[in-house]
């Protein structure tokens, strides 16, 4: 049986390390170690990144933290701009960017990303990383 | 966890040394830039960043740490990172930083 915490989380940059450290936590109750469990609080820390910085989503955004027996399931969720996804380009790391990396860190970090986005309705991340 | 800098001008090497102690994210990064701005305006030398005590850095403050590298880089000087944690590591491998900053 799937078991979820849910959070509502002020769109602020001082809670993103709120969904950080929750995520973090019930990473460590289902067993990751101690690598898995920093790239989970990376990838979340991103993710909230993104809602904060660029959504325009006011006044809260929404974290789902779901456990399945082997595999943990993140939902970010934002009712803010949401943007064009065909027009994102992965980082050119060579290039030096200032920028830009957030997404591109979120698809290296988890095992599946999905993205749903639509200009003006919002935007949903949907993030899972199975136990090794 | 907040942000803290411990900065001291090394007389031996001629260079800051910062020690970065807690987290660098969204919310401290502000902070991290106002403070090494405030460094390299009194001035301009290498930075040694002291990581041994850096528990966490994102997306926002590597670039903070990319903006400020080519700060530097206009006098010639560099940046060294040194102690970095194994996750840290990674996330600069990751983003291909390892090959642009100094690392030991």
């Amino acid at each position: 049986m799937m078991e979820s915490v849910n959070i509502s989380l002020p769109c602020k940059p001082e809670y993103v390390s709120v969904a950080r450290l929750t995520a973090s936590c019930i990473a460590s109750q289902m067993g990751f170690d101690i690598e898995a469990i920093e790239d989970i609080k990376l990838a979340v820390g991103e993710a909230c990144n993104n809602v904060v910085l660029h959504s325009e989503c006011n006044p809260t955004y929404e974290l789902a933290l779901s456990k399945l027996e082997k595999q943990m399931i993140i939902e970010v969720l934002d009712h803010g701009k949401g943007f064009k996804f065909e027009s994102y380009h992965a980082p050119e790391l060579d290039q030096l960017q200032e920028s830009g990396l957030g997404l591109f860190i979120i698809q290296s970090l988890m095992d599946t990303v999905e993205i749903k986005t639509m200009e003006g309705n919002g935007t949903k991340i949907i993030m899972r990383k199975d136990v090794e | 966890m907040a942000l803290k800098l411990v900065s001291n001008y090394d007389e031996s090497l001629n260079s800051w040394t910062v020690a970065l102690q807690g987290e660098v994210d969204i919310s401290s990064k502000k902070q991290l830039k106002d403070e090494l701005i405030q460094l390299n305006t009194e001035k301009q030398l290498d930075f040694i960043f002291n990581c041994e005590n850096l528990e966490y850095i994102d997306s926002t403050g590597l670039g903070v740490l990319i903006s400020f590298y080519k700060e530097v880089k206009i006098n010639d000087k560099t940046v060294h990172f040194e102690k970095l944690k194994p996750s840290i590591i990674k996330l600069f491998t990751l983003t291909g930083l390892n090959k642009i900053f100094s690392i030991r």
